[in-house]
């Protein structure tokens, strides 16, 4: 990596010099002594394969991401442009490593994505750990935090055991207590739900509650019938669901075709906290039921600004983890003008400062100022759509404020808050 | 429609599509035996590639072998795993082989995710390469005295092509004993083999076994490339993919799978860079679409594959 | 071809008519064994519920397998694109229904026309080109594999990966009388799927059609000799094939309530297993090893983990392969 050295030295040298005649010329004009440079931020998502839903709304919300961060870039007059490249992991680890390279071939310095663990750990052992290349999966597995990522991988998505967590304290404050108390959990027999669902399924019983199953199902069975008849049986107090919309429809069905399935007693996670309940979902199975999502405060201006942008641009419908991607993708565009260049290692360095509660607090509405900000040296953080955005030294956040909502009408509705903490 | 070749012209996107044409390679090497030589419909290939990454995962991870050991013992329990479903299904004829052997692949998958304890279920196996990761780093130390030293996964791609050439020249070398032979004899004519005194049944299971080995083989250098197994790095498409391999390069030519497997592979891969304007899931039909549109073409107007001979296309299950 | 599968199947002429008797005790015994066994182990509501469940799952089966038994009968092509033509019917009604507003019985009909006409262009366009060429059997295996990528991408291509579902509400049950339920779509596409078949298969059993399809399925070449007009009956073979395929594919989406590209693939190999359990060739056959098939899979959730039931289908289908290739049910004069 001779070159490449060469460049990383030139490129400190030059952010060093820069950064400390900074201070001084932001206040004349910020232009002058701004080095320029073109940022690329790679998105890995599964456009195809069994995580195929996913893929549009992510890639949108990193696209609204890279868009705004130019506007700022602009207003604050900085000669730095921001370009947003993507390629399709296909919800396989094989093709995620190739279209990793590809992005990184391409120029890009920060990658968002992809969505699943396999995907990313294939990507971090092949790839990105050994050049620094820093990476903000969507993916929610425990498992990510537990490997070695030389302090590479951030995730702006809280990890499961937050999210099982928050599920857990949900479920219990419904119930009025966990001791003695049924829940059945049902799960995609896949990465994410069968980690979800155990890590659920440890918290509840070791508040003394009980559980019935978990109850796996394949995302391709011709029917669901007899699954749902066991997660039914006896009447459980609570259900908990780890799977995703397009496999619940079916499942859902079926529950509901069983007669003894109450939508009230269903508490569901951030993948299918989809509000509105989506057509693919029969609206009574969702109806009357919980959702803990995963930190996406709807009251905060920035989240209903990106709520508008959102659903003004082009392309797909909100859904899970959209407002994740998107400060996914502005973390990568401030730690660039954090770094003042457009180099992976240094970015990564930046990312975990970017953090709270320490530094002024901007959120993307005042993108300009805190670009401005950071190149006036002023440490900020930045506060995501999707919530605050608090990195623990594994790069993951370690506490997460849970929404706790209710579908009425098809829609969710906020009932309370929930800190859920390691 | 524009097209960005930049990343054509980076070694690293090479040393990437190499790795992985060189692992179909190997695992259509086994599939040519099969077919191109044998006469055995084996669809159940990626099976056996699951079950020699599996086996040596758990070997270095559960049981604590040293690496090299792992993956001697996987390729024989894939080869014993080859022993036993050959036994048990190479005496029905091609179609019905096929579908018991896509089966048994199916099976094979449906205990790897579900048998947790042992493979890990749907989250998989991890870190069973650090002994790889050592010599990749030895192999990378050497390289960088010729100025190679930045391609961290060009150890792989050395690897997997002198395994490929290993596999070739010992394939190239058995085919011109009296073994290859009488596998030639049976798959151009069943009965006239077994009536020449030979035994037709423990060639073929002989075949299937060696098949085994290779995709084993294939099986720990995907393991090795992607740093994680889980189920689905087995589907029943690998198998397909190794079928579009095998006709490209043409039925009874050992090389010609190599040859097959990087034009494939180079098109796969460089057709992500044609920027079509469609959304991405449509994008990636696309390559699919190629996948199949390759198996129909050639099986249509060149059976015999690129290069391979037109006679080699008669072949009687 | 012909030769290959012909020699790959035991069974000398003399000991057929025995081995249908065999074949028909057997499957008895086995039956009521696991029924008593059911009843005995786990109380007769819930194993009443699992052989509801396996009716409808065993109707979604038994109907996909009809045309792939056919094919595979008369022409001796396992076709591994037949899965794929189920998803292709299922689209195009989907299409119909759901985009373009039609009712669900016409665009369940354009389901079935389209998938019909699919088949048919397939065998104009390739099939019989190739036939005419002579092709080994290999090749024309891996054209059905090729022709299954190019529907399942084809279909995505156009319609995009995201689940998509009919306009129906699938969330209803009919209760039934012992605390049974069954779900009002379920139940319509088990009368309406078993109704087609036993239909389909009655004709093929005393029509002049199925008398021409088992000429050529004994003996092509005889066949032609005899005077039958072997393209025609082909052709009428594939529309056949296609057109129950695309109505398999519509019904099964239909009570399921959602569809992706990739659900037709799925499936494949559970309809192999029910052409093989119940014989190739043979409607009849198709519809009792469908419906088989998908008691065992519930009946299995009774025992062990539902996780593991796709498992039971691969399980029946390598055991029906190796102990009884022509079929619990086959009839072995139809090799």
């Amino acid at each position: 990596m001779a070159r490449a050295t060469h460049a990383t030295v030139l490129a400190v040298s030059i952010a060093l010099i820069l950064g400390i005649g900074a201070g001084g010329a932001i206040v004349t004009s910020s232009a002058i002594a701004a080095p320029g440079f073109t940022m690329t931020i790679g998105d890995l998502e599964p456009y195809t394969g069994d995580l195929g839903p996913l893929g549009a709304p992510a890639d949108k919300a990193v696209k609204l991401a890279t868009a705004q961060l130019n506007q700022a870039a602009k207003q604050a007059g900085l000669a730095v442009t921001f370009k947003m490249i993507t390629a399709d992991t296909r919800s396989d680890p094989q093709a995620a490593l190739s279209a990793a390279r590809q992005l990184i071939d391409q120029g890009a310095t920060c990658l968002t994505g992809p969505a699943s663990t396999p995907e990313s750990l294939a990507i971090l052992n092949s790839v990105t750990k050994a050049r620094r290349i820093p990476m903000l999966p969507s993916a929610s597995s425990v498992k990510l935090r537990t490997v070695d990522d030389g302090h590479t991988i951030f995730r702006t998505v809280p990890p499961d055991n937050l999210q099982a967590r928050a599920l857990v304290l949900a479920v219990r404050q419904q119930l009025g207590g966990a001791q003695g108390k049924t829940v059945a959990i049902g799960y995609q027999n896949s990465p994410y739900g069968e980690g979800l669902a155990n890590t659920f399924k440890q918290s509840w019983t070791a508040m003394g509650g009980r559980i019935q199953g978990p109850f796996g199902y394949d995302p391709n069975q011709p029917s669901y019938d007899t699954e749902a008849g066991k997660i039914v049986a006896g009447g459980p107090d609570a259900f908990v669901f780890a799977d995703f919309p397009d496999t619940f429809g079916k499942v859902s069905a079926a529950l509901l075709r069983t007669g003894k399935f109450s939508a009230t007693k269903l508490f569901v996670s951030d993948a299918l906290a989809v509000s509105p309940i989506p057509a693919t979902i029969p609206a009574a199975a969702l109806n009357g039921a919980h959702a803990v999502n995963a930190g996406s405060p709807t009251g905060t201006p920035e989240a209903k600004a990106f709520n508008t942008l959102y659903l003004s641009a082009p392309g797909p419908k909100r859904s899970a983890l959209d407002a994740n991607n998107f400060d996914s993708g502005i973390l990568c565009g401030l730690a660039a003008i954090a770094a003042g260049a457009n180099t992976p290692s240094l970015i990564a360095a930046q990312l975990p400062k970017l953090s709270g509660p320490a530094g002024t607090p901007f959120t993307y509405l005042q993108l300009a100022a805190a670009m401005r900000a950071l190149r006036a040296g002023t440490q900020i953080h930045y506060v995501g759509v999707s919530g605050p955005i608090e990195f623990n030294a594994q790069g993951d956040t370690s506490a997460g404020t849970y929404d706790l909502s209710t579908w009425k009408n098809g829609a969710l509705v906020l009932v309370r808050q929930i800190n859920a903490k390691e | 429609m524009t097209i960005d070749l930049t990343a054509l012209a980076a070694p690293d996107f090479w040393i990437g599509v190499g790795i992985v044409a060189g692992i179909y390679s190997i695992f259509s090497l086994g599939l040519q035996l099969n077919v191109g030589f044998t006469g055995i419909l084996n669809f159940g290939q990626a099976g056996f590639m699951a079950v020699g990454a599996y086996a040596m995962a758990i070997l270095i991870l559960k049981l604590h072998w040293p690496a090299p050991a792992a993956i001697a013992a996987s390729t024989a329990i894939a080869m014993l795993a080859g022993i036993v479903i050959g036994a048990a299904s190479l005496r029905l004829s091609g179609d019905y082989l096929a579908m018991a052997t896509i089966a048994a692949a199916q099976l094979v998958g449906g205990v790897a995710q579900n048998a947790a304890p042992l493979t890990g279920g749907n989250q998989g196996l991890l870190g069973y390469d650090a002994a790889w990761a050592a010599l990749a780093r030895w192999m990378l130390a050497r390289l960088r005295a010729v100025g190679l030293g930045d391609q961290s996964q060009l150890p792989l791609f050395i690897v997997t092509w002198a395994i490929f050439g290993l596999a070739l020249a010992l394939l190239t070398g058995l085919r011109g004993t009296p073994w290859g032979r009488v596998l030639r004899a049976i798959r151009e004519d069943e009965a006239a083999a077994a009536a020449l005194g030979k035994n037709v049944f423990a060639y073929k299971l002989q075949s299937l076994a060696i098949a085994a080995a290779l995709a084993a083989l294939a099986g720990d250098l995907l393991a090795l490339n992607i740093t994680l197994i889980y189920p689905q790095s087995f589907s029943a498409d690998v198998t397909f993919i190794g079928f579009a391999v095998l006709v490209l390069g043409g039925l009874g030519s050992f090389a010609g799978v190599a040859l097959g497997s990087v034009l494939l592979w180079t098109v796969l891969e460089a057709a992500s860079f044609v920027r079509l304007p469609l959304a991405a899931d449509k994008v990636a039909a696309v390559q699919m679409l190629i996948v199949g549109l390759v198996l129909i073409a050639v099986m249509v107007w060149r059976p015999e594959g690129l290069r391979g001979k037109r006679e080699e296309m008669v072949l009687r299950g | 071809m012909l030769n290959a599968a012909r020699r790959g199947t035991p069974s000398p002429a003399d000991t057929r008519a025995a081995a249908v008797r065999a074949a028909r005790r057997w499957i008895a015994a086995a039956l009521a064994v696991a029924v008593a066994a059911l009843l005995a182990s786990r109380g007769v509501e819930t194993a009443a519920q699992a052989t509801i469940n396996g009716l409808v799952t065993g109707t979604y089966f038994a109907l996909g397998a009809v045309g792939l038994s056919l094919v595979f009968g008369v022409l001796r092509l396992v076709n591994f694109a037949h899965g794929d033509m189920l998803t292709f019917g299922a689209y195009v009604a989907l299409l119909l229904n759901a985009a373009l507003g039609w009712p669900i019985v016409p665009a369940t009909l354009g389901g079935v026309l389209a998938t019909a006409a699919l088949a048919a262009a397939s065998e104009l366009a390739i099939w019989r080109p190739m036939r005419a060429r002579r092709a080994g059997g290999f090749q024309l295996l891996l054209i059905t594999v090729g022709l299954a990528f190019v529907i399942r991408n084809g279909v995505q291509l156009v319609a995009g990966a995201d689940p998509l579902q009919l306009r129906l509400d699938v969330t209803t049950a009919v209760a039934l009388p012992g605390g049974l339920r069954i779900g009002t779509v379920e139940l319509w596409v088990v009368v309406t799927g078993l109704g087609a078949l036993l239909a389909v298969a009655t004709l093929l059993r005393y029509g002049r059609l199925g008398k021409e399809m088992r000429a050529l399925a004994d003996n092509l070449s005889l066949a032609e000799v005899a005077g039958i007009d072997t393209g025609r009956v082909i052709l009428a073979t594939w529309l056949f094939a296609g057109a129950l395929a695309g109505l398999a594919g519509v019904l099964s989406s239909a009570a399921a309530g959602i569809l992706t590209p990739n659900f037709g693939f799925q499936l494949l190999l559970s309809l192999f297993a029910a052409t093989i359990l119940g014989g190739i060739g043979n409607a009849y056959g198709a519809l009792a090893g469908g419906l088989l098939l998908g008691f065992a899979e519930e009946w299995s959730t009774m025992f062990v983990d539902a996780r593991w039931k796709l498992a039971v289908g691969f399980v029946i289908l390598i055991l029906t392969l190796l102990v009884r290739p022509n079929g619990l049910l086959g009839r072995p004069a139809l090799k």
